[in-house]
């Protein structure tokens, strides 16, 4: 798109004022209050018009209208013609004032085409739509002012600021970057982070909502506590009433009580009244006599009756009672003990006489001067000679002979010495002869063969020898056996003898032993003895059966004593009734007399004074009645007379019955009413009762009351509560969608900017190499910042913020050429319009963007407003018709 | 005969959906008070017989300490006339209601029993009632109940649900003791005098007498209030209902489509709320400028009779070319396109997300969206 003509029918000093305009480059000079910048806002006026709508103005409408709205004139018109690169022709008419008559219209077709670029809630058709954009975005893209290149002269960073706020908005508003930031900030200040002490709102109405569910519960602990106290106290006051009521009737019954009481007194003492018109005697005069009368036949009666005793007299008795003897002392029938020691004494005395009997009347001999073994063994080795000498076969096998004969010898010997009583003879002779027999088999059996010991033999018969001859003994071997069998005889007999002396000395033991224990006993039981203790049993026996007999009698004793006790306690006994009686018998005379009732015998007199007892008991009964009556009726009267009794019993009825009106109960409800107990006493009891609960129930009532007085109102807990609700709420949306909101809006961020980035990039180094003079050829655009670097002839890369202000500018240019490039609609080409850019550049950074701009100019028209003669003199130079132009603005054509 | 009904009344309750703040919801409380007192006066102005609560006179659970002698005192005010109460889910009969402790003056009847119980208003006229004895899960009073062959006109006062019915107005609230018409005829009962649903209804067999006085915005259907009940000799029923409200609730819908300012809108509000008196709920909608700082709160305006104001501005959208906007190669195209395109977020949100996120890429500070 390009504009071709541009007429300010009526546009701030401008009246019907015309500006054709070429396709490539237009310089239009113009010296100051020339009209550049009303110009420069008149096509855009003309192409893009003013929104139509209620309400204030946005800021470059404001301006617009400040600026360049005729101060003289109603009308406000601009219209425009442009081209669009399908060829169409369209002339834009603009009634700014009124925005009544705006239209676009197609000149070729002559029809109107303003639908297609009026935007639905704008209401006035816009140019710019054709581009792709809007009256907005087209002044942030195609509109490049003075200040704009300052800024990013002054500072580089403007350039990628310029960039991000064109790629999120067109140029028209903030950054992404800042929109986030924006987000972020008021997402800090508006809901916070969810933290303990954070006084941020999340947190703050997440605290609310707690404090308030607190408060809420609490609230509705509290008012459950008074709804159950409230009844609870209602329970209490209720069973307070009742005990009330309660207490009525007992109190109502009580007061029946009393009136019928009263009543009854008063009743009672008109019964009594007349008949003790006067008070009668005090019948406790006669007391005393008629006390001792019968005391007296009390007396009479109580005693015993005399009592006639038979039998022995006590004297005899005891008379009876002196001849019996006494029981004896000692044993009246012999002591088993001493029977027992008696019998022991005599089998010992038994044992020792038999014993004695058996005395050996053999001799001792002495005992010999060498041992029998000893003996033997001499004899035996003395006898070694004779068998020494070898014997023929025959002779041998017959020598067995005179072995056995020995034997024989022996045995036989044995045999007679124990038929004769000398088994101890016999033993020895039987020892001999096997002993021979033995030795005569052993030197028959060893004589015959060669005994290797000869010479030993030979010298125990010589020691032998030597020693019979020491001890002068008869060297033949058989004396000396013969010598000691003799010898072991005498021992036998010693031993013997020693045996018996060692058994009567136990006998004798035993007798001792026997005769002490008898002797002990009869000590014992009181029996003398001397030597012959036998004797001293035996008399001890006849004592015993002498005691036995006196026993027997002394035992009669006992009984004749009980029969004297009894007998005397019989005598005593009738000594005291005929006293008893004797004492009656005065008390009834007495008494008799006092009576007076004659009469000498007892038994009349008592008739007398029983009579005398009855009459005087039934007149004193009677009197007694009356006596008692007449104290009853005192009682009664209390010290009243019977009306004034009368009147204060009829007090008490009147009161039972104002009692009963009070408590609102029926005299046959009060006399149903079922007392336990003593009626005052129930009385206190259910008074106190009823005390008891009605302070309760006033206690209770008084804490409810109390209660009451600072009970939380569930319904403002409530309502707290759902504001508290309704708050967080609220927070926790407004949290969802700025969080939504960044979050869509760092991805669209991401997307642009990488979509941007290389057509800024290849915008860019289109027409790099040329405005730079080939110092740089290549660009590259960050994605994520927009940040642009730059580097020509393989150098390293330079981030555009720190070249030459010069070199920036023209970047800068190419960028929003870049930039119209991105933002026009496919097909549609952005013109560019600027005002006045170069006038604070020096000389050498002017010519480099004119050159620029030039270049830029062979692809979209170029419409630069400028007062400079240095600019205009570029223009002249280097623009070259038809496709380009220098217009001259003519001050003069201003209207003053 | 001439009976008074009301039901619903629901004294102390919380208001907490008003959302204006305690003192308000304090002054509605009162207004349920007042609104009693009216009730006594169609009493005192028509000579009725009796008055008859048909339950949720107060609500237990939020009873305040004065609420007991409040109502012992008004209903003693028109003794000797009779005054008979079925308690309802919210006012249940229970040894801590305030029907089990407050000492009644004697014209007070309150039905305690669960099931129907009887009582002559006069010959020939039966009243039955019966009552709540829970917060919830209360038997159908209708079902298996007979009037024993009971000669006259039998009328019964109870909290209960019709259930044909309920079912289509009545969505927020739950069904207690629910019935079905037929059973009234079926029990017995000539007419059932009822509680528990809010509208009012005036059906061949019962009454709903409909709350009282406003309980919330938007109550729609017949006037609600007391109903004058009266039974003519030939059993004929005439139902007339009396409005005894001392509070308005309105509901008022403003258009701002085209308004570019706040102060704009403020002033339509007040213009379009001139006249109304009470409570009201606006309701905000159309389409604003996009540069139109908005915010409920802000909306609020001060107006003459004008107890509290509730402002409902979800429906009011700001006025941005979303179309042409997301043919901007821009971020805020793309982000425009993004947000539209997106398929987990419901449409509210969407919305809320696009204003703030295009005012904060327009620069401006005001980025939450009501």
């Amino acid at each position: 798109m390009r504009f071709e003509v541009a007429r300010a029918v009526s546009f701030g000093p401008f009246k019907d004022a015309v500006l054709n305009l070429t396709p490539g480059f237009n310089l239009v000079y113009g010296p100051n209050e020339s009209g550049k910048s009303t110009w420069h806002a008149a096509l855009y006026a003309g192409l893009c018009g003013r929104r139509r709508g209620r309400g204030r103005p946005t800021g470059e409408a404001k301006e617009l209208i400040d600026r360049h709205k005729p101060w003289d004139a109603d009308e406000w018109e601009i219209a425009a013609t442009i081209l669009l690169e399908d060829g169409r022709h369209i002339e834009l008419h603009h009634d700014l004032a009124g925005m009544v008559n705006c239209s676009a219209m197609d000149v070729d077709l002559g029809r109107k085409c303003s639908d297609e670029i009026i935007k639905i809630k704008d209401g006035a058709p816009d140019g710019a739509v054709w581009l792709g954009l809007d009256r907005r975005t087209f002044l942030a893209t195609a509109c490049i002012r003075q200040m704009e290149l300052l800024e990013v002269t002054a500072n580089p960073e403007i350039l990628q600021q310029h960039l991000q706020r064109a790629a999120a908005t067109g140029g028209t508003d903030a950054t992404a970057a800042r929109a986030l930031e924006s987000i972020d900030s008021f997402f800090s200040d508006r809901v916070g982070v969810d933290r303990a002490n954070v006084k941020k709102p999340l947190r703050a109405s997440k605290d609310w909502v707690a404090r308030a569910e607190r408060d809420l519960a609490a609230a509705r602990l509290e008012h459950g506590r008074y709804v159950e106290q409230l009844a609870r106290a209602d329970e209490i006051g209720l069973r307070a009433s009742e005990e009330r009521k309660k207490t009525g009737f007992v109190e109502a019954r009580a007061a029946l009580a009393e009136a019928d009481r009263w009543s009854g007194r008063v009743t009672r003492a008109r019964e009594i009244a007349p008949r003790y018109p006067v008070a009668p005697a005090n019948p406790v005069e006669d007391e005393d006599l008629v006390g001792d009368v019968a005391e007296a036949l009390g007396l009479w009666i109580a005693c015993p009756q005399p009592m006639s005793l038979s039998g022995p007299t006590s004297e005899e008795l005891q008379r009876n009672l002196d001849e019996l003897p006494e029981m004896p002392e000692g044993d009246v029938e012999s002591s088993p003990s001493v029977i027992r020691a008696r019998d022991r004494l005599k089998q010992a005395l038994d044992r020792s006489e038999t014993h004695e009997g058996y005395r050996s009347q053999e001799v001792a001999t002495p005992e010999a001067p060498i041992a029998p073994e000893e003996l033997r063994r001499l004899a035996d080795d003395l006898a070694v000679e004779i068998m020494i000498s070898p014997l023929p076969k025959e002779v041998r096998e017959k020598s067995w002979g005179p072995s056995l004969a020995a034997l024989v010898a022996a045995l036989v010997l044995g045999g007679v010495l124990i038929a004769v009583g000398q088994g101890v003879a016999a033993a020895i002779a039987a020892i001999a002869g096997f002993a021979m027999a033995a030795t005569l088999w052993r030197r028959e059996a060893m004589s015959g063969q060669p005994d290797p010991k000869v010479a030993e033999a030979k010298e125990r018969k010589r020691k032998a020898q030597q020693r019979v001859g020491e001890l002068g003994l008869d060297p033949s071997p058989s004396n000396l056996r013969l010598l000691a069998d003799e010898a072991i005889a005498a021992k036998e007999v010693r031993e013997r003898l020693a045996q018996w002396e060692q058994d009567k000395s136990v006998l004798e033991r035993e007798c001792g032993e026997a005769r002490r224990e008898l002797e002990s006993e009869l000590r014992q039981r009181g029996a003398g003895f001397d030597e012959d203790l036998l004797e001293a049993v035996i008399t001890y026996e006849h004592a015993c059966a002498k005691r036995a007999g006196i026993a027997m009698q002394a035992r009669q004793r006992s009984d004749r004593e009980q029969r004297l006790a009894s007998r005397r306690e019989a005598e005593k006994a009738a000594r005291n009734a005929e006293e008893s009686r004797q004492q009656a018998d005065g008390k009834i005379q007495e008494v008799s007399i006092r009576c007076g009732i004659e009469g000498e015998e007892t038994d009349g007199l008592v008739q007398g004074l029983r009579h005398w007892q009855s009459e005087r008991t039934t007149s004193l009964r009677n009197r007694q009645r009356a006596f008692e009556e007449w104290m009853t009726l005192q009682g009664l009267l209390e010290g009243m007379s019977l009306d004034e009794l009368a009147g204060e019993a009829l007090r008490h009825v009147d009161r039972g019955q104002k009692v009963l009106d009070e408590q609102g109960i029926s005299e046959t409800e009060a006399r149903e009413l079922e007392v336990e107990g003593e009626l005052e006493i129930e009385l206190m009891e259910a008074r106190r009762v009823a005390k008891d609960r009605t302070a309760e129930a006033e206690k209770l009532r008084g804490g409810v009351e109390e209660l009451a007085k600072n009970l939380p109102s569930v319904g403002d807990a409530e309502a707290d509560l759902a504001a508290a609700e309704r708050e967080s709420e609220r927070v926790k949306r407004l949290a969802r969608t700025l969080q939504g909101a960044k979050g869509f809006m760092e991805r669209a961020q991401e997307k642009v900017h990488r979509d941007i980035a290389p057509k800024l990039r290849t915008s860019v180094e289109r027409w790099l190499s040329d405005v730079t003079a080939g110092r740089y050829e290549e660009a590259i655009v960050d994605p994520e910042s927009l940040s642009v670097q730059v580097r020509g002839g393989g150098s390293s890369w330079r981030n555009a913020t720190l070249l030459s202000h010069g070199t920036a500018e023209q970047i800068y240019l190419l960028l929003r050429v870049g930039l119209a490039e991105h933002l026009t609609r496919q097909g549609e080409i952005c013109p560019l319009l600027l005002d006045d850019v170069l006038v604070q550049s020096d000389t050498s950074r002017k010519k480099p963007i004119l050159e620029a701009l030039l270049t830029i100019s062979g692809d979209r028209q170029v419409i630069l407003f400028t007062q400079e003669e240095e600019v205009l003199a570029w223009g002249e130079e280097r623009l070259r018709e038809p496709r380009d132009q220098v217009v001259h603005l003519d001050p003069s054509l201003i209207a003053p | 005969m001439k009976l008074v009904l009301f039901g619903d009344l629901h004294l102390d309750t919380h208001f907490a959906w008003l959302g204006v703040g305690q003192e308000a919801a304090r002054r509605r409380r009162q207004a349920l008070r007042d609104t009693l007192r009216n009730i006594l006066e169609v009493v005192r102005e028509t000579r009725a017989d009796a008055l008859l609560c048909s339950g949720d006179l107060y609500e237990h659970e939020r009873v305040s300490p004065d609420t007991g002698a409040f109502l012992r005192a008004t209903f003693e005010e028109i003794s000797p006339t009779p005054v008979f109460i079925s308690p309802g889910n919210h006012d249940w009969f229970g040894p801590q209601s305030l029907y089990a402790h407050i000492p009644w003056s004697p014209n007070v009847h309150i039905f305690s029993e669960a099931q129907l119980t009887p009582i002559e208003l006069e010959e020939g006229l039966t009243l039955w009632g019966g009552a709540h004895r829970a917060p919830a899960d209360t038997s159908n009073f209708f079902e298996g109940f007979s009037t024993q062959e009971r000669s006259g006109v039998h009328l019964a006062l109870v909290h209960a649900s019709e259930q044909s019915w309920w079912a289509e107005i009545e969505s927020g609230q739950q069904p207690y003791a629910p019935f079905r018409a037929e059973q009234i005829e079926a029990a017995g009962i000539n007419h059932a005098l009822l509680g528990h649903l809010h509208t009012a209804k005036e059906a061949p067999s019962y009454t709903y007498p409909g709350n009282p006085d406003p309980l919330a915005f938007g109550e729609r259907g017949l006037v609600r209030g007391a109903v004058v009940v009266t039974i003519h000799s030939d059993e004929k029923i005439e139902r007339e209902w009396r409005r005894v409200a001392v509070t308005e609730a309105h509901d008022v819908e403003i258009d701002v489509t085209g308004c570019t300012t706040r102060e704009e809108i403020r002033d339509q509000i007040r213009d379009a709320l001139s006249g109304f008196a009470g409570y009201v709920r606006v309701h905000v909608r159309g389409e604003v400028e996009p540069s139109v700082e908005l915010f409920p709160d802000d909306l609020r305006v001060i107006v003459p009779g004008i107890e509290a104001m509730v402002i409902d501005s979800d429906d009011v959208r700001v006025g941005y070319d979303l179309e042409a906007i997301s043919k901007d190669p821009t971020v805020r195209g793309q982000f425009v396109r993004d947000v539209l395109g997106s398929v987990d977020v419901d449409d509210a949100e969407k919305d809320r997300i696009l204003v703030t996120g295009l005012r904060a890429l327009d620069g401006r500070s005001d980025l939450e969206v009501a």
